[in-house]
């Protein structure tokens, strides 16, 4: 038949046929699956730059940042904190009951009571949010001046002359996928071992040896690692690049940039699958604005 | 209109995103159903996407790409599934047709059936290629926009997929004849 017709006009008229409307019951349920989908924060596509900004003025704001998170960072230290995986009670506290006001692991915050994690939020100041959908686990993290909320589960640092600013997040239901460019049907880790696993078997992203440690008073294993050079390679792309496989259609978190390093800390809470607080980084990102992250992680106070 | 109607659902207006995407949803949704070649998955498909456009939409920079984007995030979600699907159906025999099988004056039951089962022999990068070209009218420079491939290559699929689909109808012409001859 192809030597008779041409296939083109073939395919053009056989592709015209077929259902043209669709019913309206998919609109109405997709209305009622977004009420519960949570939107993304625009600064993961959107960085902060300074694109009309005359060099002066960037490396005065710069400057100011650094200064910033700098003094936010001896504020939260000088209360006498103490480096990651030396914080007390290692204890689980699982059925510990929620007190009223979260406990804070510094003496030096600014306001009585946290106010609500969300993209308002705006360091110094310590704030409580509920990260998972449906859930009532609660993180409650201090920020520095400079830091702000990104969404109930994420703050980030202050702008940088970078591709992004810091990140520091937690989440659920993550794996490491196979490949980066295709995570569909990646099976969120039950375990902290799957989950190390999987990862360990990214050689390309060279992970380092799990370290035992605690955050937030639960056992943890801390782990780095770094993205390749060029991670548009799905597509042209760095937002189709998977790190963590947050869901079985293959979608996830992706990487923030060329590059990119994360620091992530699988938390056993006990009695549910694993916990993740995450901290992401760039070669080129200031150590002062490195510590004052490290400073957020170590204020994290996780309530299940 | 659109304008207002992104914006505000860029802010999270659930409403205003709803009546965005009614506006949308038939082409969407017919597209979707070409490329996977079936009603229900071309609804979960679709769905999928839209909630993906949803939770990612403060991302987009550019109100004049809604569509585009709209479009790219249908169809690499239909890619996604066929793919699944293509794996787990590797074996098995193809399905019956779905929709309506409306007669057309240009083609005979026996053409619809050959391009059917031909048109499910292919990758599903393939299918996607053929349904932006020939159902959505895609010129190479938007197809490959839409997949996020350089124009040379997005030039080169389609180039293959053709291929693919008129060595795919041959095949089935040649099993379907007696003797093994060449349709």
């Amino acid at each position: 038949m192809t030597h008779e017709r041409d296939l083109e006009r073939l395919l053009d008229t056989w592709l015209a046929d077929g259902p043209l409307v669709v019913a309206d019951r998919v609109i109405d349920d997709m209305a009622g699956r977004i009420a519960h989908q949570r939107q993304r924060p625009a600064w993961r596509l959107q960085p902060w730059r300074f694109p009309t900004m005359s060099t002066p003025i960037k490396l005065v704001l710069v400057g100011a940042a650094l200064v910033a998170a700098v003094l936010g960072t001896s504020v939260l230290i000088g209360g006498g904190g103490q480096g990651l995986g030396t914080i007390p009670a290692p204890s689980p506290r699982p059925t510990v009951t929620p007190p009223a006001t979260p406990a804070l692991t510094s003496s030096a915050a600014p306001s009585p009571g946290p106010s609500a994690l969300t993209e308002a939020a705006r360091g110094p100041g310590t704030f409580v949010g509920a990260p998972f959908d449906g859930k009532p686990l609660t993180w409650t993290v201090t920020l520095p001046a400079g830091w702000s909320g990104a969404a109930s589960w994420a703050v980030v640092g202050p702008p940088t002359p970078l591709p992004e600013p810091v990140i520091v997040l937690i989440a659920e239901t993550w794996s490491i996928p196979a490949d980066s460019c295709d995570a569909a049907g990646t099976v969120p880790a039950t375990t902290p071992d799957e989950f190390l696993s999987a990862l360990a078997k990214r050689r390309d992203w060279k992970p380092t040896s799990p370290v035992a440690t605690t955050l937030a008073g639960f056992p943890a294993k801390r782990v780095t690692f770094e993205l390749p050079t060029d991670v548009t390679v799905c597509g042209g792309s760095s937002d189709n690049y998977i790190v963590f496989a947050e869901a079985l259609d293959g979608t996830g978190f992706y990487a923030q940039g060329s590059s990119n390093r994360w620091t992530v800390w699988v938390l056993d809470v006990a009695g549910r699958a694993p916990v993740y607080v995450a901290r992401d980084s760039f070669p080129g990102t200031p150590a002062a604005q490195l510590s004052a992250a490290d400073t957020i992680v170590e204020s994290i106070v996780i309530t299940p | 209109m659109d304008r207002e109607l992104l914006a505000a659902a860029q802010r999270g207006d659930e409403a205003a995103f709803v009546d965005l995407i009614r506006a949308r949803s038939n082409r969407l949704f017919a597209t979707a159903q070409r490329i996977l070649r079936d009603i229900d998955r071309a609804e979960d498909a679709l769905q999928d996407a839209l909630v993906i456009a949803w939770r990612d939409l403060r991302g987009l920079r550019d109100p004049d790409r809604f569509d585009a984007w709209l479009t790219k995030l249908v169809v690499h979600v239909c890619i996604a599934q066929a793919t699944r699907e293509r794996r787990r159906t590797a074996n098995l025999r193809v399905l019956p047709i779905d929709g309506p099988a409306a007669p057309d004056e240009l083609l005979t039951i026996a053409d619809r059936d050959l391009l059917e089962r031909g048109f499910r022999r292919l990758t599903p990068d393939q299918r996607a290629i053929l349904v932006l070209h020939h159902f959505l009218g895609y010129a190479p420079s938007e197809i490959a926009d839409t997949l996020g491939i350089p124009v040379g290559t997005a030039r080169s699929r389609l180039f293959h997929a053709h291929r693919a689909m008129r060595a795919a109808l041959d095949a089935d012409a040649r099993v379907a004849l007696p003797g093994g001859r060449s349709a």
